[in-house]
Order: C-alpha cells, then structure tokens, then sequence
C-alpha cells in the first residue's frame, strides 16, 4: 500500500532537542548524581549481595574537566551497543536487578548537560572500548549514531581492573564556573552523600575531587517506651513485585532534616521532604496538620525496592516521586496512618512544655532515648510513646465583684495585714466559709 | 461544647434503637466471611454503651473498643462499663484511629452527633485506608440542613470546598437534601480511597465497597447514617451468600431507608403483635389506628422498642 505523502506528519525527535531542551529539566548537581547511578549500577550488577567494600567511585569536579572514573565491573560492549547510549531504554533489554537507572536517559543528559565534548571508557572482565563524542560535530551529522574509538573483545582482565571512565571536557561557561566555587562543591558532596547513603553504608566509597563522602546513617529514637512504627509488604504488580517498608518516628529536632525521605533502590529520590506529597496538610490540615517546627523531630522513611526499577514510582531526574503511580499511591496511605501518631505526641510534647510542673513524662522519654540506625531500630507496628501526664482536675471556679465604701476596706486590710483589694475579698471570704460552711 | 450524653438518653430514642437492632441483624449475616463473635467491634460508647451492650449479648464480640474524646470524665466512663470486655480509649477518633491494629476483621460505627466535617471524613478515610476485607464501616451524622442562608458555605466550611459536589445550592441542602449530600460526599471518599488501595492490586482482586445501609431517621434531630461492607472481589461469592438484599432494610444506593416509629400505647403494640405478620394490613384489627401507622409498625414490629417506666435494682 503506497501512502499519500501529504499525510504524513513528521515527529522524529531532532537531536537539538536532547542536547538543549532536555537537560534543562535537571539541576546540575542533579546530572552529576545521575552519572554516579551508573556507576553504582554497576556495582549492584558485580556484587548482588549489596556489599560493596574494595569498590570506589572517583568523581572530580573542576573548571577544566569533569571526570568519573570507577572499578564497578565496566560496561560491557553489547550493553553499550544496546542501551547505554540510546535515548530511552528498549522495552526488551534485560534488567539489572535492583538498578537505581531505568529510563535511559541520565548518562547522556548528564553528559550534555556538562560539556560539549565527552569521552566513555570502559573496561570489563572481557572487553575495552572508547567512545569519544565531540557533540558539536555531532549535531552537524544526520546520523544518530556514535561510533566506537577503540573496541577490543574476547579479553580477560583481572576484576581490580574493570571499571569505567567518563570525562568531559570544553565545559559549558556555567558549569566551568560552578565548578570553581566552593559552595557548590559543598552543595554537591552534600546531595550526593544523601542520594547515596545507603550505598555508601554498604562499603562503596565515593570521593568528590580526592575527598571520601562520609557515611551519616539516618537514626531514629528509641527506648522501651518509644519505638518507631514500622511497616513492611510485598506488592505483586504487573511485571514484578516492589517490596516496601514503611518507618515513622522521631529523632533531633531539626527543622531543616524533619519530613519524609524516600528512597528508591537504595537511592534517595526525597528528603526531608515536608509537603502535600507526604500527606503534610491533607485534608485541609485535619488529616495531617501542615509542617510547622514543633514538628522538627518528624522523621519518616519509605524504602521502595525492585528488581525492575521501571516498577518504582520515581520521576525521570530522581528527584521526586510519580505521586499518580498506583504503587505510591497506595503507600502514601500508609504513610499518612503511620505518621498521624507521631503528630499526636509531637503535639503533646509541645502543649507539655505550657504546663506548670515539674513532672514532664514526655520530654524526659525523649531527652533520655537512645538513637539507633534507621535499618537497626526496634519498631513496633504503630508508633509507640508514653502518655502524658492527665492534666489536675481544678475545681471550676467563679468570679465575685463588689463595691465597698474605701475607708472600711483600709480597715479590713489593716486587720488583715493585706495590701490589695484582691486579697482583701479572698480572706474575707475564706474567713466566713470556713466558720459557716465548711463541716 | 454541650456532651450529648448528659441531655440524652440513647437508650430511649426509638428509631436509634431499632437501627441499632436492624445492624444487629446484618451482622449475624457476616457469618459467611468468619464467625461473628471474633469480628472487632469500634464504636463510641458514651456513657450507655446502649451498642455494645448489645452486640456483646447479641453478637457475642468480645473484642470491643470505645473511643471517648472527654477524658476529663474519664472515671464515670469506666464506671458504666457494662461488661469487662471493652477497651475504653480516650481521646479524639482521629488519633485512636490510626493507633490501632488493623489486621482484625472490624465493624466499627462511626456514630457522631455532629454534622458532616473535614475530620469524619478523616476517620472515614483512616478506615478505608486500613481495613480488612470483611470490614463493615458504619456512619452516622447529624443532618440537619441549618439555617436557610448559608447551608452551602457552611458546608464548604465543614468539609472543604474540593469536596463539595457541583451544583448545589441553599435551597437544593432543604429538608432531607443535605443528608443526601453528605451520604455522597461520604461515599465519595471511600470511593477515592478504596482507589489509592486498587492500584497495585490485580484485577479479580481488587477492594470493593459495598454500600449496605442508608437510614434516614429523626428522634429529634434529622440523622443519616450510611455504611456498607468492605470486601475483596475474589470473596463476591460470600457477600452474595450473606444475602443481605433479604433484610428489607438494607439499600445499596442513593435511595434510603428511613425509619418511622408510629406512636402506639402499649396496649395497641400487644393488639397489633397478635396479629402480625400479616400480608393485608388493611384486614388489622385496630382501632382507629390510621393505616400509614399500622404500614409503619407493621415494617419494624421485630425491632421496635417498647419502654416501662421501671425502678430496678
């Protein structure tokens, strides 16, 4: 069947599009996270038992180049054929079980993102090969492909050796200068060691221009009167199943670090995170009340963990949840049942505070709890916390107001030995209650 | 705010009484899903505990709990209870609520004195959120329309303006309307959660809501309670077993049931009872009794409550 040329629409994707519009979904510090996922997919691929120790991810931010170099296994040549420079990942590629990359998208955007100029080398257990891109000529040609520099197969190289390299160079005027300044950099180590803290408390190490990103593990509070709420399934969907575990809980309080953090395959997609999103102000606030600070000890922790990480509900910069997918969806419900107890007594320990006594229950339980790694912390299926102190029962009261000529009440404040009229009335009729009322 | 409790005696309000009864009777129905008496009952008792009085001697359930926001009198309550097995809780539903243990079969009985708020429909979410198939959820508000300017912003007040349907207007929240609203913005949010929980189950087995009661009833105040039964699609064949469509007081749409409690001595109650059941009503032997009441008795003689003035103990 011949089709009428005049009824053909075109809608291939021009390359324009890839290198200047797509990255300007993603913050820089963002791109540079995306490279190092691969390379700790790559780790995740060579060492499925998730210990990570002897593996190094090396990145090096400067005004003249950017570079990640790392020993995580290497890409293998047909993965570099199939998948690792394609835009979008073909629906029939195998997956790599757990991987943090799924929507083939992160390493090339990155690599726009930085430069004009970028090289991937990569070197496993059988094969070698570079590819060098020089994106300016890149965009000149017709042709989608990138060709390989050098390709070696059928090699065998010790593990110690496999691993890859990728560097740009010509960096982008911006990204040159960003790449100078201090703040930046600590800004960079900062979301990376966050992003990838769970990994990094599995043994892999990752130095930002010769320093090593120190492991701080997310703690929660704990003691026999205060536990965590925890909660832990295993949703079957179409494809795959998503195990999924639940914590709410308290620690230090500290506005900036209270929210949700929620990670997917180990690599945090949101922290802290103290929005509608995470239930925060649902329900016009009956729900769960907006994040104010008297909610700064807050902490909650959604793990979600696949096989296929195209079952997980994260956007395509990891830097946020698909909040319409099923699977979050469901959770965010339990998220929101989870944390409601935790606002109830962050709400009595704030009142307790207004109360005139010396006795704190609430405030002592907290001052006194120990703090424990988030993965080690003993939990209970709902948050657990003693109760406050019932408040004293007062007898009610009521309010007596009289006129009385000035110079009888000098006198009765004489013989009462008071100063003010308040007091005055008081004695007077605590005088007269006591002989004719009282039994 | 005044305690209902303290001007009302629930015991002696006639058609909260025979809905209580007709509930009874549904759950006994449950028996399909599990045996009744290992079924949770939530409920707030107040200080008569007129439910769980009942559905302990009825129903047998001995795991109970009872949610009560004044605990200030916190010692009275634990003076009226009537029977060891209920676990009084102190504080508001919507944080005893999702404090408790959800994997126990659960009926539980939302039953406020207020009109429809933003915090019912938290609670109602709570559940919706958490409940096992089996569940019945059960809720009852006070549905008075209010006062004639106004009924429209006060329940965009109440429940916020999002959940308030298109359409409406003062006049279209008079005499029975606003019960009808609030049926369906109740609805509206099981409906919307019981989704969030479907995403990621498979077809066949999805949760499903099955609206079960819709009462219209006034004591005094004008009242609507609606619920129904939570159950997972692969279970349709037990819900059709339980054959609640037998009870003719159960409606499973937006049409309700209301209760009608016709005004007879106690003499007549006798008279007519000899009488029923009874396919023609106009054959009764009554005496000048008129027909609508003899209709209306003739429907809830089974449940209808007959109170004596009695000096016991």
């Amino acid at each position: 069947m011949t089709v009428n040329e005049n009824l053909i629409i075109n809608a291939r994707p021009t390359k324009d599009f890839f290198i200047d519009m797509l990255v300007k979904d993603i913050k820089l510090t963002r791109a540079i996270i995306d490279l190092v996922d691969n390379c700790i997919d790559g780790a995740i691929r060579i060492r499925p038992d998730r210990n990570y120790k002897g593996l190094v991810v090396r990145v090096e931010a400067t005004p003249k180049r950017f570079r990640v170099a790392d020993n995580c296994g290497g890409i293998s040549v047909e993965l570099a054929r199939a998948y690792a420079f394609r835009f979008g990942r073909p629906a029939d590629m195998d997956l790599t079980p757990h991987s943090i990359g799924h929507v083939g998208v992160g390493m090339k955007r990155g690599l726009f993102k930085l430069g004009s100029r970028f090289r991937v080398e990569s070197t496993t257990e059988t094969s070698h090969f570079v590819v060098e891109v020089d994106v300016n000529d890149w965009k000149m040609s017709e042709d989608w492909e990138f060709q390989f520099k050098e390709l070696e197969e059928d090699l065998t190289v010790p593990p110690e050796k496999c691993g890859s390299i990728i560097s740009v160079v010509s960096l982008h005027e911006s990204v040159a200068e960003d790449f100078g300044l201090e703040n930046f950099l600590n800004g960079l180590r900062y979301e990376i060691r966050q992003a990838h803290q769970q990994t990094i408390d599995k043994g892999l190490i990752i130095t930002l221009n010769g320093i090593p990103l120190e492991s701080h593990p997310m703690e929660l509070l704990y003691s026999d009167e205060l536990r965590p709420a925890f909660f832990e399934k295993e949703f079957t969907q179409k494809g795959g199943s998503v195990n999924v575990k639940v914590y709410a809980g308290i620690a230090q309080s500290t506005p900036a670090e209270a929210g949700w953090y929620i990670y997917c395959n180990g690599r945090m997609i949101m922290g802290a995170d103290q929005t509608l999103t995470t239930g925060w102000g649902k329900g016009d606030g009956k729900t769960i009340p907006k994040y104010h600070n008297q909610f700064a000890r807050f902490r909650g922790f959604t793990y979600f963990d696949s096989d296929d990480a195209g079952l997980l509900p994260w956007n395509t910069t990891k830097t946020g949840v698909d909040a319409d997918s099923p699977i979050f969806r469901v959770v965010s419900l339990k998220m929101v049942t989870l944390m409601r107890p935790v606002i109830n007594f962050l709400n009595k320990l704030d009142a307790e505070k207004d109360i005139k006594t010396d006795v704190r229950p609430l405030e002592k339980a907290v001052t006194t709890a120990r703090t424990a790694s988030v993965a080690y912390v003993p939990t209970s299926s709902t948050f657990m916390a003693p109760t406050p102190k019932p408040k004293p029962k007062l007898p009610k009261t009521g309010r007596i107001t009289y006129n009385k000529p000035v110079d009888q009440i000098d006198k009765v404040k004489k013989v009462l030995k008071v100063t003010t009229y308040k007091e005055v009335g008081e004695k007077t009729f605590d005088y007269f209650y006591e002989r004719e009322c009282e039994e | 705010m005044p305690k209902s409790y303290e001007s009302v005696n629930y015991a002696l309000r006639p058609a909260k009484n025979i809905e209580r009864k007709m509930f009874c009777e549904a759950f006994r129905r449950l028996a399909e899903f599990c045996r009744v008496d290992s079924y949770r009952y939530i409920g707030f008792g107040s200080t008569f505990f007129s439910d769980f009085s009942l559905f302990h001697k009825s129903l047998k359930i001995t795991n109970n709990v009872s949610i009560e926001r004044e605990v200030e009198d916190s010692e009275r309550f634990e003076f009226n209870l009537p029977y060891s097995c209920i676990d009084l809780k102190f504080g508001e539903s919507n944080e005893i609520l999702p404090a408790l243990p959800w994997d126990v079969r659960t009926i539980i009985w939302l039953d406020y004195d207020i009109p429809l708020n933003q915090n019912i429909l938290t609670d109602v979410e709570f559940v919706c959120s958490n409940a096992s198939s089996g569940s019945v959820l059960i809720v009852t508000v006070d549905a008075r329309p209010g006062d004639f300017d106004g009924r429209l912003n006060t329940l965009k007040q109440n429940v916020g303006e999002r959940k308030v349907p298109e359409g409406l207007s003062d006049a279209k929240l008079g005499d029975w309307d606003t019960a009808n609203v609030y049926r369906r913005i109740i609805t509206n949010e099981i409906d919307a959660t019981i989704n969030d929980r479907n995403g990621v189950r498979r077809p066949g087995t999805k949760f499903v809501y099955k609206q079960l009661f819709n009462f219209h009833y006034a004591d005094t105040a004008r009242m609507l309670t609606v619920g129904g039964l939570f159950y997972d699609e692969g279970q349709v064949d037990l819900v059709a077993k339980c054959g609640f469509e037998h009870l003719d007081f159960v409606k499973t749409g937006d049409k309700a049931y209301k209760i009608e409690v016709p005004s007879l001595t106690l003499k007549e109650i006798r008279h007519i009872d000899k009488q029923l059941p009874c396919s023609d009503l106009s054959q009764l032997d009554a005496p000048s009794i008129p027909l609508h009441d003899l209709e209306r008795y003739a429907r809830i003689y089974r449940y209808f409550p007959t109170f004596v003035d009695a000096e016991i103990g």
